[in-house]
């Protein structure tokens, strides 16, 4: 393949305030309705290649949760003309890597290789979003690997335990309450059907976007992609999915966590927020500024008011804009041994009354915006960032051009918007508050109980 | 995700070793040309411009580190890192947090087990106020007291948020166990007990002995010309004394135990760190250790550990090998973790696997695909500035010019599979092993 000059792969700088714009970004789609998105990114000979499917755990049947990242552990097995293991031992021998992540909304794939390499990975992703064969033994065993990553991530994590139940709390009718790992009863029953039937149903072209970052040009991308995606046949019902909207929420929650392995007590709380596909133009970049101010830094609010007076060894929070039915506020807060968790608790909330009341300051979201516009570029200087962030959007239904004005409204935003979503979103009944704490004697013949 | 993240590879890195796959290098001829300059007042770095994204990146490594921590004061240098981001030169520690966050730069150090490393990310346009806070940070951190009180709760809390981990856990106990008696095996961050001991006097002196001009290495990548960096060389690390202050440290070598020390914990699910003693960097066989090390451990589905542990049994989710390597110890590092009643199984596949390689070597087509994994991966680790230049202080680390980007890759093209079979009877030695696991073992 040709490589276009530098000058035109190159970087675009914007003139008016913004230090950076990224990447000009093409998409086009294929005969069978595989959208494709190429990143041009010419500074090493390597190419970062992903599918992202629109489907993930929030597809998951009711009773047969983890089936979505079931499958993409079986997505390695083997296919018509793949034997079992031969997709990676492939990528590793041409010097590559590749993993796969699924997640509520999207479920992707991805190789890291030389670009002399992308027509070869280009063949075997597809080849096995068209012909993947599941063996009974394989999947058996398989079944026990994510039953043990379920163990040795979740289980073996107290935090996790909790966060886990907080987001069953959360959620009362949507699928983001149940774990995209699954639960560990329903792991257990996982068949080979199960699987099968989620890849019929999903796994198709029309339901697909392909991302290839790196030192190619979009007329070589898109000759390769025809020469291999393009015969992949789609599947008409594969579009579809309809979940379950949440009700009204009405009520704050609250989940109390006690386990003899937890480290220092720890409470965490999340709020029902919009994200940047659901929501009311402009509350997605407000909130990321407003969340910016309260814990996003050594300078926030909540590390002022709570670790740089002693009192805490952390105290944050972080936004999940990327959902598709909607988003995520996090707040952590580690007290030191003096301050107790209730106490705490009520500092934290005295923060975000006064934020509620008050808003934010000039200054405070002069300084939010000029961290955000950094990161956005420190993002930019990373092939496999720049795939996630257009292939993730692209995949949730945003377009170049908006993702790509994103820098720029997030500028935009005042202080009276950051007031509103403050007064609006960081409502006690949009929330769930959990603890974690070991419990105040336990015998050990306990224990087994309060596993999940 | 059908395999783990790489926190084992992260764990790693803060332990200040360096992880297998940064190691090689070759010169990716169409970009990546590095210089060596150094400034008038004697700072030498390695460069490399980059002008395509709006930041500059800088990565730098002084010697010592925890190893030189005083006898008692366990964490020293540790701590020393981390108040080095408090309040320095005439800035309390609310100022200068406040005036990084609204230039939205990067800066860090901490404390390696035998380095002090850190480095900065800015966009270009913001360069000069944040070189100004890192050199601030650098030559006058004020130790205040206040921030010495408050960073050591922080630290206890970390600490105890740390043994409640079990594969941090059972890392550190590792460390402990295989080094016991050497400076290498002491606990980085220290322990409650000597974090109390520690005083404003006691980190002033720990900051003049290992902050100098004598031990520092740098690497300068991103959107700056030559010129540029030899003035931010100067105005950064100038301030800082030239002669080195470094106690001597002997070599270290992991000890072996005939059977798992256990940390026992009421957990379901036990987890072990295993080590063996392995080559230095600067050894002949080194290339040969790295396919070897691919071959039982990368983690991929047809590594020998993964394949007999995971892909066919079903007992682990991940288990995975790591070199680590260093002026002070050589070792091989991996880990896993099981259910408890399965890991006297578990232990004993690993064991065969380590006899069967020692004694059979790989299959051709094992070696192969290891050695053209191993020759045609090295790009990877070159796609931001961050990673450039990381990956370039650890080449320079190991004693090695930037001809080492190609030199290492001809390196492992030119190994054959008798150098591996070679290698491995001479490092799968089952009776040096060393395996700590914090839980339970079953009842045998």
């Amino acid at each position: 393949m040709r490589a276009l000059s530098a000058a035109v792969c190159g970087w675009i700088v914007a003139a008016a305030g913004l230090a950076h714009a990224g990447p000009v970004v093409s998409t086009f789609t294929l005969g069978n309705g595989m959208q494709v998105v190429v990143i041009p990114d010419a500074r090493v000979p390597v190419v970062t290649h992903m599918v992202y499917y629109r489907t993930g755990a929030g597809e998951d049947p009711w009773g047969r949760s983890g089936v979505a990242h079931f499958l993409e552990h079986l997505m390695f097995k083997s296919s018509k003309t793949l034997k079992t293991g031969e997709f990676t031992r492939t990528i590793t021998r041409l010097g590559g890597r590749d993993n796969a992540f699924t997640m509520h909304d999207l479920t992707y794939y991805f190789q890291r290789v030389a670009r002399e390499h992308l027509r070869a990975v280009m063949a075997l992703e597809a080849e096995r979003m068209a012909n993947l064969r599941l063996v009974e033994d394989e999947v058996r065993t398989e079944r026990d690997v994510v039953r043990q990553e379920r163990r040795s991530t979740v289980e073996a994590n107290p935090l996790l335990v909790l966060s886990e139940q907080m987001m069953a709390s959360l959620y009362l009718n949507h699928p983001y309450g149940r774990p995209v790992i699954g639960w560990a009863h329903e792991i257990e029953k996982l068949s080979r059907e199960d699987a099968a039937a989620f890849y019929r149903r999903y796994y198709a072209p029309n339901n697909a976007v392909l991302v290839v970052a790196g030192d190619v040009d979009v007329a070589g991308v898109r000759a390769l992609a025809q020469a291999t995606y393009g015969a992949v046949k789609p599947n008409a019902a594969a579009g579809r999915r309809s979940r379950p909207e949440e009700p009204a929420a009405l009520v704050a929650r609250r989940v109390t966590y006690e386990d003899a392995r937890a480290g220092p007590p720890t409470l965490l709380r999340f709020y029902q927020a919009p994200s940047l596909a659901a929501g009311k133009p402009g509350d997605a970049e407000a909130i990321e500024l407003l969340t910016h101010i309260l814990g996003g830094d050594d300078s926030s609010r909540l590390y002022r008011r709570l670790v740089a007076t002693d009192l805490a060894a952390t105290a944050g929070a972080s936004y999940q804009s990327n959902g598709l039915d909607g988003g995520r506020i996090s707040l952590v807060l580690i007290p030191l041994p003096a301050l107790s968790l209730s106490k705490g608790e009520e500092i934290l909330d005295e923060v975000l009354a006064e934020v509620r009341l008050k808003g934010v300051t000039q200054h405070e979201l002069e300084r939010a915006k000029s961290a955000l516009e950094a990161r956005f570029v420190f993002e930019s200087d990373n092939q496999m960032t720049l795939a996630r962030r257009y292939g993730e959007g692209v995949a949730l239904g945003r377009t170049i051009a908006d993702l790509d004005a994103h820098p720029r409204r997030i500028q935009q935003v005042s202080v009276e918007e950051i007031g509103r979503v403050a007064q609006a979103y960081l409502s006690p009944q949009r929330s769930v508050t959990g603890t974690l704490a070991r419990p105040t004697a336990v015998a050990s013949s306990d224990r087994e109980d309060k596993k999940p | 995700m059908s395999r783990p993240r790489p926190d084992f590879a992260a764990h790693l890195a803060r332990c200040g070793l360096l992880v297998l796959a940064l190691l090689i290098m070759p010169w990716p001829a169409s970009a990546l040309v590095v210089e060596q300059i150094e400034s008038p007042g004697g700072v030498k770095a390695w460069l490399v411009e980059e002008h395509s994204v709006p930041l500059v990146a800088l990565r730098f490594a002084f010697e010592g580190g925890a190893v030189q921590d005083p006898p008692g004061q366990d964490g020293l240098t540790s701590l020393m890192a981390d108040l080095m981001t408090e309040a320095a030169g005439d800035l309390s520690s609310a100022a200068f947090k406040e005036q990084l966050a609204a230039l939205g730069s990067k800066i860090s150090i901490s404390g390696g087990r035998d380095s002090l490393y850190g480095g900065m990310e800015t966009l270009t346009a913001r360069l000069q106020p944040s070189a100004r806070l890192l050199r601030m940070m650098l030559t006058s951190p004020s130790f205040a007291p206040e921030d010495i009180a408050r960073t050591k709760a922080q630290r206890i809390s970390d600490l105890e948020q740390r043994a409640s981990n079990p594969s941090k856990a059972v890392l550190d106990r590792w460390y402990a166990e295989a080094f016991r008696g050497h400076a290498y095996g002491r606990p980085i961050d220290g322990t409650p007990a000597t974090l109390a001991d520690m005083t404003r006097e006691g980190l002033l002196a720990q900051h003049r002995r290992l902050l100098t001009r004598g031990a520092l290495k740098v690497v300068i990548t991103g959107d700056i010309g030559k010129a540029a960096a030899i003035e931010l060389l100067d105005s950064v690390f100038g301030g800082l004394p030239m002669e080195a202050q470094l106690r001597p440290v002997d070599k270290a070598v992991p000890r072996a135990a005939p059977s798992p020390v256990v940390e026992e914990k009421e957990l379901p699910l036990a987890t072990a760190a295993f080590g063996l003693p392995s080559l230095p960097v600067d050894h002949p066989d080194y290339a040969a250790l790295r396919v070897l090390n691919h071959i039982i451990g990368s983690g991929d589905f047809d590594s020998r550990l993964t394949e007999e542990i995971r892909v066919k049994r079903g007992l682990a989710y991940a288990i995975e090998t790591a070199l680590q390597q260093d002026g002070i110890a050589s070792f091989v590092l991996g880990t896993f973790a099981t259910k408890t009643e399965n890991m006297g199984q578990a232990l004993a596949v690993l064991k065969e696997v380590l006899a069967t390689t020692a004694r059979d070597g790989p299959t051709p087509t094992q070696f192969e695909n290891a050695r053209s994994y191993l020759a045609g991966s090295f790009l990877l680790d070159y796609d931001t500035s961050g990673k450039v230049a990381g990956s370039l202080l650890g080449i320079w680390r190991d004693g090695e010019g930037p001809e080492a980007l190609s030199n290492r890759v001809q390196r492992i093209r030119s190994v054959r599979i008798d150098d591996v079979k070679r290698v491995a009877k001479q490092v799968l030695q089952t009776d040096k092993l060393l395996v700590t696991v914090v839980g339970k073992l079953p009842h045998r």
